[in-house]
């Protein structure tokens, strides 16, 4: 009962747990890689922020397909507080794969990186939700424009892949290439607990954004209400 | 009426207004061979001709935003769309529709394009062609159902390129495959996908965006 | 420190910073709206002294319900 009143509290202070343990593990506890040393450590971060991203594009996706479903007003803030977030994830993708970059290859960019120039189309993509948001009046068009807008996101997302993988064929990158990590059973539960953390992370800063746009909703009915 | 029925009431509509204005299609057809002359002046000397075939699918996809941007105009300029929209009529056939006048503009823009292509820089052959018949689907179906969408905001020319170019570049990279890579035949079949998932998509959700 | 180690801290740490500037911009967002109320109960305090609006029961505290 008070979990699920306090659904915020919990998400953030269990994030924060994950998180700090995570990244103490990253640190200090787990062994550097075989093949890239140190610099390896970035992985812990940048791919579960990466995944992170997805779940949240997916998540947004899914509130989307509610909303179109059942027409419930709901289920736009959450949609787009999601969207937000995964924004906000993939914006922390391309910062912390640049880093990795730049250590592993002295460049801060690479278009042979997949996943990285996937993040950009993503990148381009979602920001243009959010102009599609704001230059439409708000309503229940603006909702179901938003929520078709974030299906197509989804689907866009593999499609994109494939289109990246495909355009390797003739536009041959200078292909760094990277051994992936040799998962030791102990970097891959570190990696766990990272990703365990950057998702409840997620959700903790979900659920307070969603929380605070419902109250500028409630208080907006209750403006027009006093009137 | 039936379905296709009013798909092909409403496409003859399209048509023969811009028979009549002649505003969209003369603007596409000069776009289109403005650019490919821009493009002479901005390739370097020792460019390679596949440099200039991925540079003629930059021109197809901005002369597509170009018909796009004007696709729901008239029926934005006159609040046409809600009276479609509350006709007793299937709304996606009205996407249906508006994609086909939009596919008619784009091939006509492209018979135009492809021969000035193979006048100013390399020669076309049967997969170019091919993978521009794909791609043209593709840039219709979405495009239609975007331009649907930046008609309906504040926005709207600024908003429809924003909005449909993170989707072109699948079709891009599809269209340059087929235009300079060895084997073209996968990026056909990247195309055809492209265009299955996409149609059916804007088919499903385009009622959701026009209806207020 | 070694060059590694200092770019490996520099993405923990730009991590970090985004969330904290998230914090940031929530907090003003935050301060707004208790603004907002602020000024809403006292309108509405105005409105039920001078009888216009029936005694509303406290309402129950905003849940964080799904």
């Amino acid at each position: 009962m008070w979990l699920r009143n306090n659904r915020g509290v919990a998400l953030a202070s269990t994030a924060a747990l994950l998180l700090l343990g995570g990244i103490s593990l990253a640190f200090f506890w787990v062994p550097d890689d075989v093949d890239q040393g140190f610099s390896q450590r970035i992985f812990y971060i940048h791919v579960p922020v990466a995944l992170t991203a997805y779940a949240c594009f997916g998540w947004g996706a899914w509130k989307a397909l509610r909303l179109l479903w059942t027409r419930e007003v709901r289920y736009d803030l959450e949609s787009y507080t999601a969207v937000h977030m995964g924004v906000i994830f993939g914006i922390l993708t391309l910062v912390t794969g640049s880093i990795w970059a730049r250590i592993s290859w002295g460049v801060w960019w690479s278009w042979g990186e997949r996943q990285l120039v996937l993040f950009l189309v993503l990148f381009l993509f979602y920001s243009a939700y959010f102009m599609l948001r704001y230059s439409t009046e708000p309503g229940p068009r603006r909702e179901r424009m938003s929520a078709v807008y974030a299906l197509f996101g989804v689907v866009l997302i593999p499609v994109s892949f494939l289109a990246i993988r495909l355009a390797e064929g003739f536009i041959h990158p200078t292909v760094f290439t990277r051994d992936g990590p040799q998962m030791a059973g102990s970097m891959f539960f570190v990696f766990c607990v990272c990703l365990a953390g950057t998702l409840t992370l997620a959700g903790a800063l979900y659920a307070n954004e969603l929380l605070g746009k419902r109250v500028d909703a409630s208080l907006r009915e209750l403006e027009e209400a006093l009137a | 009426m039936t379905y296709f029925g009013d798909v092909a009431a409403l496409a003859r509509k399209d048509i023969l207004l811009e028979l009549r204005s002649r505003d969209t299609l003369p603007a596409m057809l000069l776009f289109v061979v403005s650019t490919l002359v821009v493009f002479h002046f901005a390739l370097p000397s020792d460019s390679s001709d596949l440099a200039a075939g991925g540079l003629l699918w930059v021109a197809i996809v901005f002369t597509a935003l170009l018909g796009l941007t004007r696709a729901f105009a008239a029926e934005r300029e006159q609040r046409l769309l809600e009276g479609l929209v509350l006709a007793p009529c299937d709304r996606s056939a009205i996407w249906l529709a508006k994609g086909a006048s939009v596919m008619a503009f784009l091939l006509l823009a492209e018979a135009v394009a492809l021969p000035a292509f193979a006048l100013f820089f390399a020669p076309v052959d049967a997969t170019l062609v091919a993978a521009v018949l794909l791609a043209d689907i593709g840039i219709a179906a979405v495009g239609t159902l975007l331009a649907a969408m930046a008609a309906a905001s504040r926005a709207r020319e600024l908003l429809l390129p924003l909005l449909f170019l993170p989707l072109a570049i699948p079709v891009i990279v599809g269209g340059v495959g087929a235009t300079v890579a060895e084997e073209p035949a996968r990026y056909l079949g990247f195309l055809a996908l492209y265009d299955l998932l996409f149609a059916i998509l804007s088919w499903a959700s385009f009622e959701y965006v026009v209806t207020e | 420190m070694t060059t590694a180690e200092k770019y490996v801290t520099a993405a923990y740490l730009v991590v970090l910073a985004v969330v904290l500037l998230y914090v940031v911009i929530y907090a003003f967002k935050l301060a707004r709206l208790e603004r907002e109320v602020t000024r809403l109960a006292k309108l509405a305090a105005e409105r039920r002294a001078s009888g216009e609006v029936p005694e509303v029961e406290a309402a129950e505290p905003l849940r964080t319900a799904n």
